[in-house]
C-alpha cells in the first residue's frame, strides 16, 4: 500500500469524530435557520422565505456584532503575535534547563480557571485594586484610573494574556527547528543581525507565527466570558447573543442564522489569513521540508 | 629524499593570515589550545585531524562565529577578530551547505548581493558564478530540489560571488558519495587555481587532504603537530600521531644506538633488529623512537634475490583483496606487518620479509 | 415529523451540558414509590429542608440540580430527563411548558395547603392554560430589589436612580434584556402592567433611555456572584439586583436593599409534574407539594436561605425581623409586583439590548 495512504488511515476514526462532532451539526443548524418559531404553538415550522437570513443581512445588530468579534480576534492577534514573537526567540535562545523552566511559566496560567482569573484580574486593576493602590501610594495620581477595569482597553489586555501561550509555543517550536547555520550563514555572506533575521528566521518562522494567529484568532473571536465580565459596558459578543437567542427567546432560527454567519466570517477571515500565509516563501518552504 | 618534495615544502608566497597563540575553551574542555599558524595567499590549506581536534573551532574563529579567548589573528595586514562575520573579506562553505531553503538558487547565490542593495543587478554576477560551478541551468530550483552534489555547488557559488579574500569550506565533501567526492575534489582544485585565492578547508578525511591541498595542518587535541606539504607530510611525520593518522604504516617502537650524517639518520634497536632510516630532527642517543614503516616499503623477498639487506621470518596472517595488488598482514616477533603484494599468499605460511630501509624515517614518539 | 426528529436531535447537542449529568443517572424504576427525583435549584432543596417529608412518608427525595431554565426546558422537551418526577419551572416561564404540553393538570383537592397561599398566587393565571386549568403551583418566590451603599445615597434609589449621571461609574444594570428594557420602560412612564408588552415606540424610548445611560454604567453584570464581588470590590454603589449582595455583605458594608414603587421585579418558582409521570408517583408528588406549602419546609428555608414560600401558614409565627427579611412584614409589596414575561416578540428585545450594548 501507498505508505501515505495507509498513514492516512490512521486519521480515519478522529475524521469520522470530526465530521460527527463538527459537520453534523452544523448542517443541523443550516437547516433551522429555514425555519421560523410559532409561537402560539410553540413549535417550529419550516419556512423557505429566508427571513432570518435576510435579518442577517439587513438588521446592522448583526453585522455589528460579528465585526467586533472579528475586531477582538484580529487586533488580539495582531498584539499576541508582536509580544509572543520576541519572548518565542528569547525562550529558544535558552540554555535546555532555563527552557525547561520557560515552558513551564508558560503555561502555568492555562492551569487556573478561567472565571478565577477574571476576578484575579479585577483585583489587580480595580477602582481599589492593586494597580491603583500603587499609583496611588507613590504619588503618581489622586483618582483612581477608571479605564483600568471594565473598558475595551480590559479586554484586549486579557485576551492578550490569556491568549499569549498559544502564540509563544508554535513560533518557539518553529524557531527551534530554524537551523543555527542558517543564521552563521547569513551573518558570513555579509548580513548583520537584524537583517539575518529579517532575510531569514523570519521567514523560517512563518509556520509557527500562522499557527499561533490561527489560534489566537480563533480563541479571542470566541471569547465570551473575558469581553462580558472585564470588558463593562462595552463587552457585547455575538456570542451572548446567540446565547440569549437559543434560551429564554427560544428563537433557534435566528440564532442558527446568527451562529452559522458568525462560523462563516471567522472561517472567512481565518482562510484569508492561511492563504496569504502560505503564499510566504518561508512558510511554504518549511511545510515542503516536513513532508519530504 | 626526493627532490620534489622538499621544493614545494619551501613555501615562499606571502602570508595572508597570521595567528598568534590562539586559546578558545567551551565550559570545562579546551578546543584551541595555543595556536599558532601562518596561512599563504592564493594556496590551498587543510586543517586536518580526528574529530574533536579542534579544526573547526578554527575554522569558527576564523569565519568570525567564535571569538577566541586569548591570542590574536592578522589577515591581510590587518587585526580580524573585532570585525563582526559580516564585515570579514571570508566567505564560508557550510558543512551540509546551509542553503537557504526559502530561496532558490539565484536567490541564495545572490543573497550577499542584495544586501543593503550593494548591486543593482545582480543577474549577470550570479549567473556567472553559477555558470563557473556549473550550474547555470538550475537559477529557479530550490535547495530541496537539488542532490547533495549540487547543493554542494551552489554552496560554494554563494560563498565565492563576493570574492573574498579567504574561502573557508567545513567538510565540504563528507556528506557526499565516494564518486561524486573524488568528482568535486578535482572541481574543487581547480576553482581554487582558477580564482586564485586561499581556500582554507577543514576535514577529517587524509585522502581529502592529500587531494586538495598544498599545506595540510594536522592538529590533535587542540594543538598543531605539523604543518607541511602533502608529500612530506607522508615521508616525514613530525611524530608517531602523525604517521599513524596520515596513511597506513607499521609503528616499531625502538631505542636510539647511533647517529650519523650531522643527525639526520638514526640506527635503532627493535624487536626486528637494528633498523637504520633518516631520522626526525633533535633526537639523541638513549632515547625511544618510532620506526615507521609504510606498506610499500616491505617487499617479500625469493632467496635468489636476497641482497645486502637485512631480512626477517614472517608468518601471514590475513589477506585482503585490493583489486590489482593484495594487503597483507604478516606477524614478525610479535609484531604485525602490512604491506602490499602482487603474489596471492595464504594464511600460514611462512615468508621471508626485507625492509626498504633507506625509504623509511625515524620520529618521535608523541609528546 | 421530520423536523420533530432534527429537532430533537439538536436539542440533545444543544442541552447536552446541562442535562448530562441527569441523563446519566440510572433510574431505578421499581422503586417509584420509595423514590422520587426532584429537579430544582440547589438553594431551593437542600437536604435539610426535606427531611422531614422524608421522615413522614418514608419516600426519599432525590435532588437532580438545575443548572438553568432554559437547560430544564429543553431536557424535557427532548425527553432526556425522563427519571425526573417533580420539576421546577418558573411562574413567569411556565406557559412554554404548558403549551408544549410537558405538564401534567393538577388536582387542587389533593393539595390541602393550597388554600394557605397569598391571594397573588392562588389567582395567578399563569399556572393555567387557556381553559383555566392549573398545570403549575407556585411555592417559593422573592423580589429582585435595587441593592445601594446606605453610605453614598442620602435617599432611598429608585429605578431612576440607575439612570443619574450624577452617579456616573458606580452603577450597574443586569446583562439581561427582560429586566433592563422593562426598567428602561418604567422610567419612561409606561404603566408596569404594560412593561412586557411594549410597541415599537415604546420601545424605542427604553431603547433611548438604555443607551443615554450606557456611559454612566461601570459594567453590566453576568452573574448574581459577579455582582457581589462588584459591591465588595467598591466598584459598584447601586444597581438592580438579587437580595443576594445584600445577605453576602451585610455587616461587612453598609448596604441597603430598595423596593420602587414604580414596581418591584419578582421571581417565582412553580411545583409541576412532567405530563407522563405515572399515577402512583403522582400520588406521593402531590403530599410532597403540600409539603412545601406547610409549616416545616417554610420555616427552614425562610431561617436558612431568607425565602419566602407562596404559603402564609407560618407568617404569624415569625419575628417582624425576619418577616422584613423575607419582605412578608408589609403585605403592600403584593401590590407593586411585576413578573418579567418574555414577549413573543422577545427576539426583538434582545436585538434592541444588544444595540443598546452595541452602541
Amino acid at each position: 500500500m501507498n505508505p501515505v495512504l495507509s498513514r492516512a488511515t490512521l486519521a480515519v476514526p478522529v475524521a469520522l469524530l470530526l465530521i460527527i462532532g463538527c459537520v453534523l451539526p452544523l448542517a443541523l443548524l443550516l437547516v433551522f435557520s429555514f425555519f421560523t418559531v410559532d409561537m402560539d404553538a410553540f413549535v417550529m415550522v419550516p419556512d423557505f422565505s429566508g427571513g432570518n437570513w435576510l435579518q442577517m443581512a439587513t438588521k446592522p445588530i448583526f453585522g455589528l456584532l460579528i465585526g467586533k468579534a472579528v475586531l477582538y480576534g484580529s487586533v488580539t492577534a495582531v498584539l499576541t503575535a508582536c509580544l509572543g514573537y520576541p519572548v518565542a526567540l528569547a525562550i529558544a535562545s535558552l540554555s535546555r534547563n532555563a527552557k525547561s523552566l520557560a515552558g513551564v511559566v508558560l503555561l502555568t496560567p492555562l492551569y487556573t480557571g478561567e472565571i478565577v482569573r477574571i476576578y484575579a484580574w479585577r483585583v489587580l486593576l480595580g477602582s481599589e485594586g492593586l494597580v491603583n493602590a500603587l499609583l496611588k501610594g507613590i504619588g503618581l495620581i489622586d483618582e483612581p484610573l477608571k479605564f483600568l477595569l471594565f473598558t475595551p482597553f480590559t479586554t484586549y489586555l486579557v485576551l492578550v494574556y490569556n491568549t499569549l501561550p498559544f502564540m509563544v509555543l508554535p513560533i518557539w517550536i518553529s524557531a527551534e527547528l530554524v537551523d543555527r547555520r542558517l543564521i552563521e550563514a547569513a551573518r558570513d555572506l555579509g548580513a548583520r543581525p537584524i537583517e539575518a533575521f529579517f532575510k531569514v528566521t523570519l521567514p523560517l518562522t512563518t509556520p509557527g507565527l500562522a499557527v499561533g494567529l490561527f489560534a489566537v484568532f480563533a480563541l479571542a473571536a470566541g471569547d465570551m466570558l473575558t469581553p462580558s465580565m472585564l470588558g463593562g459596558t462595552s463587552g457585547s459578543t455575538p456570542m451572548a447573543l446567540i446565547d440569549n437567542l437559543f434560551g429564554t427567546a427560544f428563537d433557534w432560527p435566528l440564532a442558527s442564522a446568527l451562529a452559522l454567519s458568525l462560523l462563516m466570517v471567522l472561517f472567512g477571515c481565518a482562510s484569508a489569513m492561511a492563504w496569504l500565509l502560505l503564499r510566504l516563501k518561508g512558510a511554504r518552504a518549511v511545510l515542503q521540508r516536513g513532508l519530504q | 629524499m626526493d627532490s620534489r618534495v622538499s621544493a614545494r615544502s619551501q613555501i615562499t608566497t606571502p602570508l595572508l593570515l597570521s595567528a598568534r597563540g590562539l586559546v578558545k575553551d567551551y565550559g570545562r574542555s579546551r578546543a584551541v589550545d595555543g595556536v599558532d599558524l601562518d596561512i599563504p595567499e592564493r594556496a590551498f590549506t587543510t586543517f586536518l585531524g580526528p574529530s574533536g581536534c579542534g579544526k573547526t573551532t578554527m575554522l569558527r574563529i576564523i569565519a568570525g562565529f567564535e571569538r577566541p579567548d586569548a591570542g590574536s589573528i592578522i589577515l591581510d595586514g590587518k587585526p580580524l577578530l573585532d570585525v563582526p562575520p559580516e564585515r570579514r573579506p571570508v566567505n564560508t562553505v557550510f558543512q551540509s551547505y546551509a542553503l537557504f531553503p526559502h530561496l532558490t538558487v539565484f536567490e541564495n547565490v545572490a543573497f550577499s548581493l542584495t544586501l543593503r542593495r550593494r548591486s543593482p543587478d545582480p543577474g549577470p554576477r550570479v549567473r556567472r558564478a553559477l555558470e563557473t560551478v556549473h550550474m547555470a541551468d538550475f537559477a529557479d530550483r530550490y535547495p530541496h530540489q537539488l542532490s547533495g552534489g549540487q547543493q554542494q555547488r551552489v554552496a560554494v557559488a554563494r560563498a565565492i560571488i563576493a570574492e573574498p579574500h579567504l574561502l573557508l569550506l567545513d567538510e565540504p565533501l563528507s556528506a557526499l558519495d565516494r564518486k561524486m567526492r573524488s568528482h568535486l575534489q578535482i572541481e574543487l582544485k581547480d576553482l581554487q587555481r582558477r580564482l586564485g585565492i586561499a581556500f582554507v578547508c577543514v576535514t577529517h578525511d587524509q585522502e581529502e587532504a592529500f587531494a586538495l591541498s598544498d599545506l595540510i595542518v594536522v592538529m590533535n587535541r587542540g594543538r598543531i603537530v605539523q604543518r607541511d606539504d602533502p608529500a612530506t607530510l607522508y615521508a616525514r611525520p613530525a611524530n608517531a600521531f602523525v604517521a599513524d593518522f596520515i596513511g597506513s604504516a607499521t609503528l616499531i617502537s625502538g631505542e636510539v644506538i647511533g647517529l650519523a650524517e650531522g643527525a639526520t639518520s638514526a640506527s635503532l634497536r627493535t624487536s626486528l633488529g637494528i633498523l637504520e632510516a633518516p631520522c626526525v630532527e633533535g633526537l639523541s642517543v638513549g632515547q625511544t623512537a618510532i620506526f615507521v614503516l609504510r606498506p610499500d616499503h616491505v617487499q617479500v623477498v625469493e632467496p635468489s634475490l636476497w641482497n645486502n639487506q637485512p631480512s626477517f621470518k614472517a608468518t601471514v596472517r590475513h589477506i585482503v583483496f585490493k583489486g590489482d595488488h593484495y594487503l597483507i598482514e604478516a606477524e614478525a616477533e610479535g609484531i604485525l606487518l602490512v604491506f602490499e603484494d602482487k603474489l596471492l599468499l595464504n594464511p600460514g605460511d611462512a615468508v621471508m620479509l626485507q625492509i626498504n630501509q633507506p625509504s623509511c624515517f625515524i620520529t618521535r614518539v608523541d609528546t | 415529523m421530520r423536523a420533530g426528529m432534527t429537532r430533537r436531535e439538536l436539542l440533545a447537542v444543544m442541552a447536552a451540558a446541562g442535562a448530562a449529568g441527569t441523563v446519566a443517572r440510572t433510574s431505578s424504576a421499581w422503586a417509584a414509590v420509595s423514590e422520587l427525583v426532584w429537579a430544582t435549584w440547589d438553594s431551593n432543596g437542600h437536604p435539610e429542608y426535606v427531611v422531614d417529608f422524608e421522615k413522614q412518608t418514608g419516600t426519599k427525595i432525590k435532588l437532580s440540580y438545575l443548572s438553568s431554565e432554559d437547560a430544564q426546558f429543553a431536557a424535557l422537551k427532548t425527553g432526556s430527563a425522563a427519571d425526573w418526577d417533580m420539576i421546577n419551572p418558573s411562574l413567569n416561564g411556565s406557559w412554554r411548558y404548558i403549551k408544549a404540553g410537558l405538564l401534567k393538570e393538577l388536582d387542587l383537592s389533593k393539595i390541602p395547603n393550597a388554600s394557605l397561599m397569598y391571594d397573588v398566587f392562588k389567582t395567578t393565571k399563569k399556572a393555567q392554560n387557556e381553559a383555566g386549568k392549573t398545570f403549575a403551583i407556585p411555592y417559593l418566590w422573592g423580589l429582585n430589589p435595587i441593592i445601594y451603599r446606605t453610605d453614598k445615597f442620602d435617599k432611598e434609589p429608585d429605578y431612576n436612580t440607575l439612570f443619574d449621571a450624577k452617579y456616573s461609574g458606580q452603577l450597574a444594570m443586569r446583562d439581561y434584556a427582560l429586566e433592563s428594557i422593562a426598567i428602561a420602560g418604567l422610567v419612561a412612564g409606561v404603566p408596569r402592567d404594560k412593561v412586557f408588552t411594549m410597541d415599537a415606540k415604546e420601545l424605542g424610548e427604553a431603547k433611548k433611555l438604555l443607551v443615554a445611560q450606557k456611559p454612566h454604567l461601570r459594567t453590566y453584570w453576568q452573574t448574581i456572584g459577579d455582582l457581589t464581588n462588584l459591591f465588595a470590590t467598591g466598584e459598584v454603589t447601586c444597581a438592580f439586583s438579587w437580595r443576594v449582595p445584600y445577605d453576602e455583605l451585610k455587616g461587612k458594608l453598609p448596604v441597603g436593599m430598595a423596593k420602587p414603587k414604580a414596581g418591584v421585579m419578582g421571581w417565582c418558582d412553580c411545583f409541576a409534574m412532567p405530563a407522563n409521570l405515572p399515577a402512583e408517583k403522582a400520588e406521593i408528588a402531590y403530599k410532597f407539594v403540600n409539603y412545601l406549602l406547610g409549616p416545616e419546609y417554610s420555616t427552614q428555608v425562610a431561617r436558612v436561605g431568607h425565602y419566602a414560600t407562596t404559603s402564609s401558614v407560618i407568617r404569624n409565627k415569625l419575628t417582624k425581623e425576619e418577616q422584613a427579611t423575607i419582605f412578608i412584614d408589609d403585605m403592600d409589596v403584593m401590590k407593586n409586583f411585576m413578573w418579567p414575561v418574555a414577549p413573543d416578540n422577545y427576539s426583538d428585545w434582545l436585538k434592541i439590548w444588544n444595540e443598546v450594548k452595541a452602541s
